[in-house]
């Protein structure tokens, strides 16, 4: 069970240092997740089994699932910059990403619902979700880019009617709750809030390669009705979705930084024993130098990663679309994804194994590809941004008198 | 004034990236724009009728604030040489 949980996140330093987040790691959470997450992460990927609200009902103790929401609503008032260094050390301390990814996604919608202020929705959902009793997701994505989104909202009789399909969900397996964005008669974007239980709401399974315990889900609504108090957003509901989005993009990031913290650690220890040639491997010069690329690969990660996450901590960041943030994001995913393989070519059979799963930990990190805004498109939307701006120089000398 | 668009909405133009607009302010140049690309009115503009927050304005490079934003409060004045850029970057989940 958790240790000396203290409520609300008590206990967690203002500005803390990333060292003082893995002492409080260490000391309140590693038990619960040594005993009670790791040991089944192996076949959950094998069955493709989904993490159960067990394995995250007792983080409420811990003040995790409510230290986004404003204090006054019952939440930790907690930042962002915090919150991210506690989901990388988590990362190091969890035996599968899903955890902390999960963990990011139920401690973010409540802070979301709790930011519209009405105090309706802090009871009916806020609340139960600090609690780890109620669980929500967010329903964006479709088969076609935001404009041409075919899920669709009109206006009924004191409420509205919704239909559509949302292609995935992270966590849906668990929530009963899903943030969904609906088009309305003109081209608008609302955000809705549908429970699993309305009439008309189906939630299937997505299955994966990999990320197989995060529960991924795809949502189908056929003429569902909600009441008036169930919209969210009432206009622009795509620049609600691209700040949430934004704000997000690191959190999936944080705990790969931590994986391959801990990649390192164990594939330099398993290493050692390996006898070749009548001594250690690490005796030999081509190991110390894959062993060196993936330290620099992880090093090169979690500098660009704290500096990103001191933007989002000090508020000097885009709130719509952060080159920083977005840049930090691609660059964890692709050196996660090139040090999990470096690790495999280090070990051999073995890290294909599930005695050193790296294989495993490779599939996760490649949900990174897609994850957060696929690296493709973060790649031509921060070409476009280099563009529009190398533009604005020529702008200024041309408009002169 | 020129209006240069960016990403998704250029689609909405006709893929034409420059537009050249006859307005005094930048809430009449969007006016200009969106009735030459009907199309674009429900992209760039939100429900109320308010350029969306995720399309960002650049007059001459400097960011409008939005405070200033077409069809709010304070109608930003622009000449024929001015150039506003609306910058779009809009990601997927």
């Amino acid at each position: 069970m958790l240790a000396e949980a203290p409520a609300n996140g008590q206990g967690i330093p203002d500005a803390p240092s990333s060292q003082q987040i893995a002492e409080w790691v260490r000391a309140h959470l590693s038990g619960f997740l040594s005993d009670v997450v790791n040991p089944g992460a192996a076949d959950r990927d094998a069955t493709g089994t989904p993490l159960t609200a067990t394995a995250f009902t007792p983080l409420a103790a811990s003040g995790l699932l409510g230290y986004l929401v404003p204090a006054g609503h019952g939440g930790a008032g907690g930042d962002r910059r915090t919150f991210g260094l506690i989901l990388e050390h988590l990362g190091h301390a969890c035996d599968e990403l899903e955890y902390p990814s999960l963990v990011s996604m139920y401690a973010d919608i409540p802070a979301v619902i709790a930011g519209v202020g009405r105090p309706d929705l802090i009871n009916r959902y806020v609340q139960p979700m600090i609690a780890g009793k109620r669980f929500g997701t967010f329903a964006y994505t479709e088969r076609s880019d935001a404009f041409d989104f075919g899920c669709r909202v009109v206006e009924v009789d004191n409420g509205f009617e919704v239909t559509g399909v949302k292609a995935l969900q992270t966590g849906g397996y668990l929530a009963d709750v899903f943030l969904t964005y609906a088009r309305d008669e003109g081209d608008d974007l609302r955000l809705l809030l549908v429970e699993r239980g309305d009439p008309g709401v189906a939630v299937e399974p997505v299955p994966t390669a990999g990320f197989r315990a995060a529960g991924l889900t795809r949502l189908t609504l056929d003429r569902v009705r909600l009441d008036a108090c169930r919209q969210l957003v009432r206009v622009d509901g795509l620049s609600h979705a691209q700040m949430f989005l934004n704000q997000r993009r690191l959190f999936i990031a944080c705990p790969m930084v931590g994986r391959m913290s801990a990649i390192v650690e164990h594939c330099a220890r398993h290493l050692t024993g390996v006898i070749r040639q009548g001594q250690p491997v690490t005796g030999f010069q081509a190991v110390q130098a894959k062993l060196g690329r993936m330290r620099i690969r992880y090093e090169t990660s979690r500098a660009v990663l704290h500096d990103a996450l001191d933007r989002l901590g000090n508020d000097e960041y885009n709130e719509l679309f952060d080159p920083v943030i977005s840049a930090a994001k691609y660059t964890v995913v692709d050196n996660a994804i090139a040090l999990a393989m470096d690790a495999i070519h280090l070990t051999g059979w073995m890290g294909y194994s599930r005695e050193l799963p790296y294989e495993r930990y490779l599939r996760g990190f490649m949900g990174g590809i897609a994850g957060q805004t696929a690296q493709d498109v973060l790649e031509i939307l921060l070409g476009n941004d280099v563009i529009t701006r190398s533009e604005f120089g020529r702008s200024r000398e041309e408009a002169l008198p | 004034m020129k209006i240069i668009l960016s990403g998704a909405l250029v689609r909405f133009a006709d893929y034409t990236k420059e537009v050249d607009v006859e307005a005094t302010t930048i809430a009449e140049g969007i006016e200009d724009l969106t009735t030459r690309y009907p199309g674009l009115k429900a992209v760039l503009l939100d429900g109320d009728g308010r350029v969306r927050r995720t399309h960002q304005l650049f007059l001459n490079g400097k960011q409008v604030e939005r405070g200033e934003y077409p069809l709010g409060t304070a109608p930003v004045s622009c000449a024929a040489a001015d150039t506003l850029f609306v910058l779009t970057s809009v990601a997927g989940g």
